[in-house]
């Protein structure tokens, strides 16, 4: 694998030594917190923030942003529940359903921002917006239905020591990360994140490109809402909200560019793993709603400020 | 005042005039044809937030950043004030005016000083803002000296005092513009290399850009909270789209470097009789943030349609 | 007196600046010239207080200079008009000229009308026929450059900086800007004028610094000096156009056919290409050599006309086409066009050909052996100077990087290929290399269609010439017919039936 080793390394080396330093202030705060269920217990909140993060680095290397995941997700997951209403045998035409808002929401994103060259930032605080409107009409203001058993075995159940959602996790990000290092089409993402015009000139369909990567954006978003309904049972209106800062954030800190055309899924997952660590011990620390908001908001702008400086101290 | 007048002569400004005219006379033909100054009054006192915050965002996107984190700093400030007009109102208010200014400059440090990407810098420190707001003010409430909500908005003149603010506020921006500060503002935009080849510092400026929006989304909550008689910790997070909605809809492009704030004036006042004509439409309000959104992607979306047919038109 | 000592600077494994010195008296036209490449807007750069000299230091009538931007500059008295305008395109003429200073009322405001009265003035006084409320990215490029000029006049600077800054102007106006040059060199001024034209150093300047590769071969007076003279210095060999490789080869019929081409300042172009030919595209800049070859790009797509390869029409609504049809065109600015300056030799190499499983792409999944083998190859086949092929492009020189740009559409294995002024920016050494390179495909049977502004290039490399004027082909040179005077002849004389 042609692995480029750069400054753009640094920064998650320096996310998986923080990890394993708040895990040791969790640790002496709450002895005995460190064991392999917690572990595991903490890998399957990130799954959430990791999965979205998968749309959420696609669409950063292209050089755009999706601020619409809030709702995409929470919509998933009130079509996902609505539809299924606790059962079984509806299951799977509920996770069609789900599934295809999100990638209904992906593709409009694309097409604006690749036809229509509407800036990222507006179509998707817009698609935000229209996702919320269709999610609280279609809900009628209150989201309804579960999800059977069988459903919720993906994102609660265990084989062995494992939880499933964590495996699912797994298996998903070694195709993403398999597809952006060594396949045609992530190359060519790399490119066109880095620069439209050279990748036009060089004959990539730059706005096919856009498109696939905002619509899988809006399918992960999709998925991950599924699932978080799936793992409470029940969907909620708002629960997309917590995922939009972090998994943007998640991309950033892990060392990839926000301009696009740098980076790779490995960092955005340590960034995801290091985010729900730090929710986890600000829960430990019981502080406020309020406080916990500033000192989150607080660590992430001090993780882009490191990982500035020591871009700026390679380069 | 005459010159000030002709600096809003800018056609995409003028547009946006002419469309909020028409539905501002769509708006009256439904009620039933009559309008009192009152109910210009209590227009100007719905809208005078947005405008401000809206006036923020301009003084940002003109050189070609934005801020999410507007809408925070409004409930920062709302929440502030009630909780400190029990020690003096001009005190409370300078204190919050303060504390906006601060926070504008804490984005435009870590933006133009540390080059951060203002997209995920904002969206910490809106993080950080809605935290602080909680803190200050964890439920809705507080107080208001009664006199003070009367006088802000109707007045005891003929002219209600709301009218004379909004028009005070399109002045101010006018005014602002015709500085040095303003005309700086608009050559960083247009072209930031040459602005600074030609011996513009850059950082500064931008940071006082911040710093100014900052400044201008804290008048805004204090406004909101004094005439809605209470402050809120969440109040800014329904303005975060419509700020940048406003600034689409006045003709201001989110490169940076051109458009009028009489524009962006116009399209808060026309976001805001929309919601008046949903009203009349009889449209349940699950349809607000629908619309809000179509708006913004239709209002961008629409410049591109322009430049194809201008472009099959062969010019 | 401006004391320049030892200054140094390095980009990644470009040695752009070596140990420069040199000194210019005030009242005095100190030109610079050198070959693209050679360092001289590096130097400049430095002076001005847009780039930090890794080593050595500049002297400013006797106070030590350690400028941090322009702001810094002007305000030390160096006023600098580089070839990117620093003029802002979306403001007027007026605001342009007081962005820093303008004059303002009592309330802060600007105060419009006297600004506007005081730059008619200042238009007046430099006999400049330009309005001050026009927009500045309206004017022609040649008012700009005459209004930059001004502005940095206006600013009373102690040093002037020109570079290249007779780049757009016409006759009239080079006279303009002389006048003006006198006039500071009466006031004591000093003024650094750089250009890679001799007659322009002669006319302007009383000595000169020669560059060659980021060093400083020598300092003399303008007088004592020959063009062919200089022109060995800056090129390190005796003769100016030497080295180019021999010509014939081109087969009979006809690869390329071209009918009638009306596109973005084109109009009824037609020619004709032969497999293995070298059609170069002569005549003044800007006269539509480049809107042709992006024409037969696909960028944008024509407006009229026909396009046959090998028999076949084309229809080439963007690159992909042209691509898949075996065309390839290597950009004018490989900087911004060409390459991917962030990514490896290897990515930029293998980008262009991805799509045409030319890399044995099985089933979209990229085959690294064969990718690590391919540039390797290239590398070696090519002499290109670089660590190895994960090496980011940036870090090259620009010859190297040059190099690394025709590869990419070598792999592309196409059928014509379409040269912007592949050599500009390229050292001479390089130069050669490329018109090797550019030989030995031909003989393969590729047809090559070229644009160059070095005329002697052309002469040297084309089997024929069509010389361009205003968007048309003027005249078709045959073999025979191609020479330096018969191009510069046909492209200055005027329209037939104007």
């Amino acid at each position: 694998m042609l692995l480029e080793f750069d400054s753009a390394s640094a920064a998650p080396l320096t996310g998986l030594v923080s990890i394993a330093l708040m895990l040791v202030v969790c640790n002496l705060l709450a002895p005995g917190f460190v064991s392999f269920n917690n572990i595991m217990h903490i890998a399957q909140l990130a799954a959430f923030l990791g999965i979205v993060a998968i749309g959420e680095t696609l669409v950063v290397l292209s050089g755009g942003i999706d601020l619409s995941v809030a709702w995409t997700m929470t919509g998933a997951g009130c079509v996902f529940t609505q539809v299924s209403q606790g059962q079984s045998s509806m299951l799977l035409p509920a996770l069609a359903a789900a599934l295809a808002s999100g990638l209904c929401a992906g593709l409009l994103n694309g097409v604006g921002v690749a036809k229509f060259r509407i800036s990222p930032i507006i179509m998707t605080l817009g698609m935000n917006n229209v996702m919320q409107g269709a999610t609280l009409l279609y809900t009628n203001g209150t989201p309804s239905g579960s999800v059977a058993e069988a459903g919720r075995f993906f994102a609660t159940g265990y084989i062995g020591p494992l939880s499933v959602l964590v495996l699912l996790w797994s298996g998903l990000a070694i195709i993403v990360m398999g597809v952006l290092r060594a396949s045609r089409g992530g190359r060519q993402l790399l490119g066109v994140g880095e620069n439209p015009l050279v990748s036009f000139l060089s004959g990539v369909r730059n706005d096919r490109v856009l498109i696939v990567v905002y619509a899988l954006s809006g399918l992960a978003a999709a998925l991950a809402g599924v699932l978080y309904a799936s793992y409470s049972g029940a969907s909620f209106l708002g629960m997309g909200d917590q995922f939009v800062l972090p998994s943007i954030a998640a991309v950033v800190i892990g060392g990839g560019s926000i301009y696009g055309g740098r980076g790779g899924y490995g960092g955005a997952i340590i960034g995801a793993i290091f985010l729900t660590v730090l929710t986890t011990l600000l829960a430990i620390v019981n502080v406020s709603a309020g406080v916990r908001d500033i000192i989150y908001g607080g660590v992430i702008i001090a993780a882009l400020l490191l990982t500035r400086l020591t871009q700026g101290a390679a380069s | 005042m005459m010159r000030w007048l002709a600096e809003a002569r800018n056609l995409e400004a003028s547009g946006s005039v002419g469309i909020f005219a028409f539905l501002f006379a769509v708006y009256i033909v439904l009620k039933g044809g009559h309008y009192s100054l009152f109910e210009a009054g209590n227009l100007a006192t719905n809208v005078l937030p947005l405008v401000l915050v809206g006036l923020a965002q301009y003084f940002v996107v003109l050189v070609r950043g934005v801020d999410l984190s507007l809408g925070p700093i409004m409930s920062v400030s709302g929440s502030l004030a009630v909780v400190l007009f029990p020690f003096g109102v001009a005190p409370a208010i300078a204190a919050v005016l303060a504390a906006g200014l601060i926070a504008g400059c804490l984005n435009g440090l870590l933006i133009a000083r540390f080059k951060l990407s203002p997209i995920v810098v904002t969206l910490a420190t809106m993080s950080v803002w809605d935290g602080v707001a909680l803190v200050v003010l964890p439920v809705p409430g507080g107080e208001v000296p009664a006199g003070l909500q009367a006088a802000l908005t109707s007045g005891s003149t003929l002219l209600p005092t709301s009218l004379a603010l909004l028009v005070a506020s399109g002045l101010f921006g006018l005014w602002v513009m015709t500085t040095r500060f303003g005309l700086q503002l608009r050559a960083i935009g247009g072209d930031e290399a040459a602005a600074e080849a030609s011996g513009i510092i850059v950082t500064e400026l931008r940071l006082r850009a911040y710093g100014l929006a900052g400044l201008l989304a804290a008048l805004a909550g204090v406004y909101f909270a004094i005439s809605t008689m209470a402050g809120s910790p969440i109040v800014g997070d329904g303005y975060i789209l419509p700020s940048i909605g406003a600034v689409v809809l006045g003709g201001v492009p989110l490169v940076g470097g051109r458009g009028s704030p009489i524009g962006v004036v116009m399209g808060a006042l026309i976001l805001t009789i929309v919601g008046s004509l949903l009203y009349f439409a009889d449209l349940s309000d699950f349809y607000q943030s629908l619309i809000d959104g179509v708006i913004l992607i239709a209002a961008v979306g629409s410049v591109a349609v322009r430049d194809w047919v201008w472009k099959a038109m062969g010019r | 007196m401006l004391k320049v000592r030892g200054i140094d600077k390095r980009y990644g494994a470009t040695h752009a600046v070596r140990d420069v010195s040199f000194d210019a008296a005030n009242g005095q036209v100190l030109g610079l010239i050198g070959e693209n490449g050679a360092g001289k807007s590096t130097v400049i750069r430095m002076i001005g207080g847009m780039v930090a000299p890794d080593a050595g230091s500049i002297h400013l009538d006797g106070e030590n200079l350690v400028l941090r931007g322009a702001s810094d500059a002007l305000a030390r008295g160096v006023g600098s008009v580089l070839q990117e305008l620093a003029l802002i395109g979306a403001l007027t003429v007026t605001e342009n000229l007081f962005l820093l200073h303008a004059p303002t009322r009592a309330w802060l405001s600007i105060d419009k009308r006297h600004s506007i009265r005081k730059a008619a003035e200042i238009l007046a006084r430099h006999q400049l026929n330009i309005s001050p409320t026009a927009r500045v990215g309206d004017l022609p490029l040649g008012q700009r450059q005459m209004l930059e000029i001004v502005r940095a006049v206006e600013g009373d600077p102690v040093l002037l900086v020109l570079d290249e800054a007779t780049s757009s102007l016409g006759q009239d106006e080079v006279n303009w800007l002389a006048r003006l040059v006198r006039r500071l060199r009466a006031a004591n001024r000093i003024i650094l004028f750089i250009s890679h034209r001799w007659d322009e150093i002669v006319t302007f300047c009383d000595r000169v610094a020669i560059m060659r590769n980021g060093q400083l071969v020598e300092v003399a007076d303008c007088a004592a000096m020959s063009q062919e003279q200089a022109v060995a210095l800056m090129t390190g060999h005796s003769e100016a156009g030497g080295g180019f490789p021999r010509k014939g080869g081109a087969r009979n019929g006809v690869l390329l056919e071209a009918r009638d081409l009306e596109g973005s300042m084109l109009s009824r172009v037609s020619f004709t290409l032969a497999p293995g030919e070298i059609l170069g595209l002569g005549g003044l800049v800007g006269q539509g050599q480049t809107e042709l070859l992006r024409a037969l790009f696909g960028v944008p797509p024509l407006r009229g006309g026909s396009i046959a390869l090998k028999g076949q029409a084309l229809r080439l609504r963007r690159p992909r086409d042209a691509i898949a049809a075996g065309i390839g065109y290597v950009p004018l600015e490989r900087k911004s066009e060409g390459l991917f300056l962030d990514k490896s030799v290897a990515f930029n190499m293998t980008y262009a050909c991805l799509a045409l499983g030319v890399l044995s792409v099985w089933h979209g999944l990229i085959r690294f052996g064969r990718e690590r083998a391919i540039v390797s190859d290239a590398i070696a086949h090519l002499k290109i100077r670089t660590r190895s092929g994960r090496t980011p492009v940036r870090a090259l020189s620009g010859g190297n990087q040059q190099k690394v740009l025709l590869e990419k559409w070598l792999l592309t294995g196409p059928a014509v290929l379409l040269l912007d002024d592949v050599t500009r920016g390229v050292d001479i050494a390089t130069k050669h290399q490329i018109y090797d390179l550019i030989r030995a495909l031909a003989q393969t049977g590729v047809g090559i269609i070229f644009y160059s502004s070095d005329t002697n290039e052309l002469v040297g490399l084309a089997d024929r010439v069509l010389v361009m004027a205003d968007g048309e082909i003027r005249k078709v040179l045959a073999d025979g017919e191609v020479s330096a005077a018969a191009i510069v002849g046909i492209a200055f004389r005027p329209r037939a039936d104007s």
